[in-house]
């Protein structure tokens, strides 16, 4: 019976959508407060009964009821719990059932907070976040129904995916989903003020901390997949330019421009024609890697067209979606009154040249991600863009945009100085350049640039630092007065500077393990010892364990540093009972912010096997970095002011700055 | 009846999310114009307020508060000149109240009944467990049972993984089952459990190979050597240590290993015909007297060798798994698959091989009637003077069924 209330409610949530997807626009158009006012009552309906079908099927993975056909597919009644739950989305049914949750969760959210937002306004932005989920609920039952049922329930289920069975993939979904589904809002919003022909002022307050909450659940995600990638698959790489990868890297690159632009637009009313394009096409980017991810075309272009039901419905809704917002672009976005005027050399400028950046970047990616598809597609020709491809062009569009993030925020609005910036940057430059000369000193191999890139990261974290302590003049007077002003200054602008001093945290992290990894693949026996980084690696031998659903060959390998003993590391080979499909499990060490890394390859001869043993120095930080930025993003959330960009008068200054008031 | 309360309720639910607040905000039909326009002033307003805060705060200094005002102040007079007209509408509330109680219903019921099974009941794993066996619902009883029984087996191995003889009791199952990675693991176990001995050896590597689908690995030809090591004479494992042989391309040591294992196997031995077929494989006649293979014709059975996979014969496994039973099981097990055979052939006639397979079949195990009528099936399927009722009288023929 569960199984079914659950079906009859998603399709009770699709009725609802199309009701929402209608009534509100319609009484938005005519004026008519009642029809207005459905949009927030259904919008709770559908929440609630996407809901109801979520912990339906939630209901039948726990309980094991093998007469739902999902269930039988993707569980196993000897899983543990937590995999039951995360089986749930762990497959393509339940993983579209938690993306409308979702979306209708944030649906609801718009009808909650929305008070403020114009009456008409609010019923436009409900109803097209209303079409989104009524097109994604209509995929679901026509052709990704999890509610499918079984006459003859087998007595046991064949197993979730065992690359899948990992704590990692337990919050990595639901977070990139609500990263992805997050700036549907943000779309909603920008189709709505197409349709309304204007842009209020309220929208531009809306968007921001939208898309931020977005982008906050994109970073975390990312990240969170990264070091999933990193510690299951065994290969010590933490990002590979893997399609899927660049599905979800996309929409971050082209979400990070808008929250840019979006800061522009509700400080001062400028950019609001590029803030809707961008809004526009970071949701296409999000639909774009769901239909990658989704429709199987990734695996193969030919295996797409062999099944083509799901792929072409997600083609047809990409289709459908982009261009219809930017056919309503083309025609509307003349009718938006362009906002405030700025010099090039301003805060605004500084935005712009960040988006231009950003865009660039995100059209790379999106080269590389899509040119051999359509390659193999047309001439059925087989090529992949690696590393090799995205290092050669991705990079040298990023580092100017590094090198140019901590002038931004020192920029004044409207017009700026630069020569002032730049003084007011001249330490964190310096010392940065001192990091680099000091590094060629001590450091002897690796590549050339590698120094140079850790000077990056060292210049975007003090760069960062700079803009808080010249904001409260942190060294012009007495430190207590200073620390006082810094803790006054708004939330924003701390926000600021973690995110900055996040990507500065990244870089770091980045290239010094892309420099100076040490790896080592070689065959041991028991009682051999490997160096490795300075750490020596003994292999004492091999033991089975047994797991509740797979059986582990584990490798015990003392660890020691300059002969005394600091621990254990023990990689495994897995072997999931119910598929026999072999995974591997890494040991990693954690040694200050740098980790060993241990995994275990085929058994060889006579009790041999092949070990990957790599040393990675501050690689930490790769993920360390992402945590920053999103720390940073929530204190930027908290901070609930409303925002007026104040622009320095033409004359202002030639005056001195103002001492501040004696508090 | 509880699912459709349910569902009553739910659509009750959604209808009244549309009808509450369309008919409670009729009363009022609102001036979109003017809500728009203070919504914009108020914003500007409460933008004011804020720059006046931080003015008190220090964060930004006089001058700058000023031309924020001033921008503020340019901001406001641009909304006021926006101000849009459209006109008050008279309401919609009735017309679309009715349409939503009617279609809301309708289109949810429609769309959920050409999907959903309403009538199956969930059937969670545990209450399952709990059904007594024989008493279980829907589905095939028996198979049902078998089912139940093997998962309440398996409920206790995992509750005690250190039962050598419950993993040596569902083992054997697995290997009917087809589940040869679980019976792999069960025969592990009770090796690693109760010991190594021959047979246990021989049988944890024949569920490798029939896991590995036929190949004899070489984890599977370990197990297979330690079988010998315990008993020279195991003839399981040295029919699959000779098949080993012969996936290496060692055809005539294979066929020594063969030809010496039927020599030394008395002449009633089970494995005998595997063997017999293999060397048939080859090329090669058996060299050893008393040969016994009449009950189990190899071209009658169309076993298969393991690079030529054909439809629908026995397979590699199929044909270990004959060598092992009994004699008894053995002939169940012929039976199956000539019903098998008979079943397809009902159902589709035009497979002229497969009605002389049936024929012959039908006459190895003593049915030379069903024969006969297998046969006139054929010429039904066949008719006229062609070369395929050339064959078929041919066949009645050989097997003595003819009947003029």
């Amino acid at each position: 019976m569960i199984p079914e209330i659950g079906h009859y409610a998603l399709v009770l949530a699709l009725t609802m959508a199309l009701v929402q997807s209608v009534l509100p626009l319609w009484g938005a158009r005519r004026g008519d407060a009642g029809l207005m006012a459905t949009g927030a009552s259904t919008a709770y309906a559908q929440l609630l009964l996407v809901l109801v079908a979520f912990l339906a099927l939630t209901t039948a993975y726990l309980q094991s009821d093998f007469s739902v056909l999902n269930v039988v597919q993707n569980s196993h009644s000897a899983k543990p719990l937590l995999y039951k739950i995360t089986g749930v989305w762990g497959n393509h049914e339940g993983s579209m059932v938690l993306w409308v949750l979702i979306l209708v969760f944030f649906g609801a959210l718009v009808a909650i907070f929305g008070g403020n937002l114009p009456e008409g306004l609010r019923a436009t932005v409900l109803s097209v976040q209303a079409w989104t989920t009524a097109v994604f609920l209509l995929f679901i039952l026509a052709t990704s129904n999890p509610f499918v049922r079984l006459s003859e329930a087998p007595i046991e289920g064949t197993d979730l995916n065992p690359i899948l069975q990992d704590p990692g993939l337990a919050f990595h979904p639901p977070l990139l989903y609500a990263g992805y589904v997050g700036f549907s809002v943000a779309f909603s919003f920008a189709v709505a003020a197409l349709i309304e022909g204007r842009v209020d002022a309220a929208w531009a307050r809306w968007v921001r901390p939208w898309t931020l909450a977005a982008w906050c659940f994109l970073t975390l995600g990312i990240a969170l997949g990264s070091y999933w990638a990193y510690y299951e698959l065994g290969w010590g790489g933490w990002w590979f330019w893997d399609p899927v990868e660049n599905a979800s890297f996309l929409p971050w690159l082209s979400g990070t421009a808008l929250l840019h632009s979006a800061i522009v637009m509700e400080k001062r009313n400028a950019l609001k024609v590029w803030t809707v394009l961008l809004a526009i096409l970071t949701f296409s980017l999000s639909l774009l890697g769901t239909f990658l991810v989704r429709s199987g075309v990734l695996t193969s272009v030919h295996a797409f067209a062999t099944d083509p039901t799901r792929g072409v419905f997600i083609l047809l809704i990409l289709v459908f979606a982009v261009g219809g917002a930017l056919a309503l672009f083309a025609w509307r976005a003349s009718s938006l009154q362009s906002g405030g005027l700025f010099a090039p050399i301003s805060r605004e400028g500084a935005l712009v040249l960040n988006n231009l950046l950003l865009s660039a970047a995100c059209g790379v990616v999106l080269i590389g991600t899509l040119y051999p598809l359509a390659l193999e597609a047309v001439t059925g020709q087989k090529i992949s863009v690696g590393a090799p491809f995205f290092d050669a062009t991705f990079a040298p569009i990023m580092v100017p945009l590094l090198l140019a993030v901590p002038f931004g925020p020192m920029l004044a609005w409207k017009r700026g100085d630069l020569y002032a910036a730049s003084q007011r940057l001249f330490a964190a430059a310096a010392i940065a350049l001192v990091c680099m000369i000091a590094l060629y000193a001590v450091v002897s191999g690796g590549p050339v640039l590698a120094p140079f890139g850790i000077g990056l990261g060292v210049w975007l974290i003090l760069g960062a630092i700079s803009e808080i302590t010249f904001r409260s003049k942190l060294f012009s007077g007495p430190l207590s007065t200073g620390l006082r002003r810094a803790a006054g200054l708004p939330r924003a602008a701390w926000g600021t500077m973690l995110a900055h001093a996040g990507v500065g945290v990244t870089v770091i992290g980045i290239v010094a393990v892309t420099a100076y990894e040490r790896e080592e693949i070689v065959s041991m026996k028991p009682g051999d010892t490997l160096d490795i980084g300075g750490y020596e690696l003994t292999l004492d031998g091999f033991a089975p364990r047994e797991g509740p659903n797979y059986s582990d060959t584990v490798g015990i390998f003392t660890v020691r540093r300059g002969g005394a003993e600091i621990g254990r590391l023990e990689p495994a080979r897995r072997v999931y009972v119910a598929t026999g499909m072999p995974t591997t499990e890494t040991g990693i060490r954690t040694q200050g912010l740098s980790q060993l890394y241990v995994s275990l390859g085929d058994a060889g001869s006579e009790g041999a096997m092949a070990v990957r043993a790599y040393y990675k120095p501050l690689v930490t930080l790769i993920w360390l970095g992402p945590l920053v930025m999103v720390i940073g993003g929530v204190v930027s959330l908290t901070d609930r002011r409303l925002r007026v960009g104040a622009p320095r008068r033409a004359k202002a200054s030639e005056k001195p700055i103002q001492p501040a008031p004696a508090e | 009846m509880v699912l459709w309360i349910v569902f009553a309720v739910l659509t009750g639910l959604a209808i009244l999310a549309v009808l509450v607040p369309l008919t409670r905000a009729t009363t009022r039909v609102s001036e979109p114009d003017r809500s728009d326009r203070d919504s914009d002033i108020a914003v500007y307003k409460d933008q004011l307020r804020e720059v006046e805060a931080d003015l008190e705060r220090g964060v930004v200094n006089a001058d700058e508060a000023e031309a924020a005002r001033a921008e503020l102040g340019r901001r406001l007079l641009a909304a006021d000149r926006q101000a849009r007209t459209l006109g008050g509408a008279a309401s919609l509330a009735r017309p679309v109240a009715v349409a939503v109680i009617l279609l809301v219903p309708l289109f949810s019921l429609g769309a959920y009944l050409t999907l959903g099974s309403p009538n199956m009941p969930g059937q969670p794993l545990a209450a399952r467990m709990d059904v007594s066996p024989g008493t279980s619902p829907g589905g095939t009883p028996q198979g049902q049972d078998i089912g139940g029984l093997v998962a309440q087996v398996e409920r206790h191995l995992a509750a005690q993984p250190e039962d050598g003889e419950g993993w040596e009791v569902i083992a054997p199952v697995y290997m009917r089952m087809g589940r040869f990675a679980d019976a792999t693991r069960a025969y592990a176990n009770a090796v690693r459990l109760l010991g190594s001995t021959a047979p246990r050896e021989a049988n944890l590597g024949e569920a490798r190979v029939a896991l590995a689908n036929g190949l004899v690995t070489a984890d599977a030809r370990a197990a297979f050597e330690r079988a010998l090591a315990l008993d020279p004479a195991d003839p399981k494992s040295r029919y699959f240590v000779a098949l080993a042989a012969r996936q290496d391309g060692e055809t005539n040591k294979a066929e020594r290993a063969w030809q010496a294992l039927l020599a030394e196997s008395p002449a009633d031995a089970p494995w005998r015909p595997l063997v017999v077929q293999r060397l048939a494989e080859l090329g090669v006649e058996p060299e050893s007297a008393g040969i016994n293979n009449r009950d189990l014709d190899s071209r009658g059975l169309d076993s298969r060798g393991l690079d030529s996979p054909a439809p629908r014969g026995p397979s590699a496994e199929d044909m270990a798994a004959a060598a092992q039973m009994s004699a008894e099981d053995r002939a169940a097990m012929i039976a199956g698959m000539v019903q098998g055979l008979a079943d397809r052939l009902a159902e589709d006639g035009s497979d002229l091989d497969g009605w002389l397979r049936l024929a012959r079949a039908y006459v190895v195990m003593g049915e030379p009637d069903k024969a006969r009528q297998a046969l006139s099936s054929a010429r039904e399927n066949f008719p006229g003077d062609t070369e395929e009722g050339a064959r078929i009288d041919d066949t009645a023929k050989t097997l003595g069924l003819d009947q003029s």
